[in-house]
């Protein structure tokens, strides 16, 4: 079976941005700070304008903060 | 808590003491036959307002005046309870309509009055649904966090 994860660099990245709070976060992204508990424990997944905006906020590209796996099986031939 | 949470707890509450209330009703009218108190109805609806009053409070006061009152999760979240809700209508509706065939038969009359209190009986569990969706998703993904 396929396995798609996405995993994120939020809480590494916040504290590489002077220590940022979630609730710091939440106020440049426009969301809750529960929003951002859940996103950092990979229990949501953001929308693309959320991912932009969170990337923005650290100054850095969108693949810096979130990782997207896919994991395919091997095929039995 | 948010205020979509708060306002999902109050309805779950409301809506399950008006069921509670209702049945109890019921059971007054159909099983003891007991003659309608008045007083017992004012005393009752003093009650009720003296608990909605503090809880409107309690869900219009806003916990950070510089959050959003709902993001794209919470919007998520009640698109998924609305779907929750949708589809127990469409389960529990058709239940509630022949339950009344079985259990008076199919030669029995039924007041006309009955026909709303199933309607409102069945508008009460779906918004029971539609709460407990919200309240279990949100505890689903909750988080403690490091503020």
């Amino acid at each position: 079976m396929e396995t798609n994860e996405l995993k994120n660099n939020i809480r590494k990245l916040r504290f590489e941005k002077g220590e940022m709070t979630q609730q710091q976060l939440a106020d440049i992204a426009g969301v809750t700070r529960q929003t951002i508990i859940a996103m950092e424990q990979g229990k949501y997944a953001p929308s693309l304008p959320l991912a932009f905006k969170v990337a923005r906020a650290f100054g850095v590209g969108i693949e810096q903060v979130f990782e997207y796996t896919e994991s395919v099986p091997p095929q039995i031939a | 808590m948010n205020r979509t949470q708060k306002t999902m707890l109050c309805v779950l509450v409301m809506m399950t003491a008006t069921i509670v209330m209702f049945v109890c009703e019921l059971f007054r009218l159909f099983v003891t036959k007991k003659p309608y108190e008045s007083s017992s109805g004012w005393i009752l609806s003093l009650i009720i307002v003296a608990i909605i009053i503090p809880l409107l409070i309690w869900v219009l006061k806003r916990q950070n005046p510089k959050e959003p009152e709902a993001d794209e999760r919470d919007k998520q979240i009640t698109n998924r309870a609305a779907m929750a809700a949708f589809i127990s209508a469409w389960i529990i509706l058709p239940i509630v309509s022949v339950i009344p065939q079985f259990v008076f038969g199919n030669n029995c009359c039924i007041p006309a009055w009955s026909f709303p209190l199933i309607g409102m009986g069945v508008l009460a569990i779906v918004s029971i649904v539609y709460s407990a969706t919200v309240l279990v998703q949100y505890i689903s993904w909750r988080g403690d966090g490091d503020k």
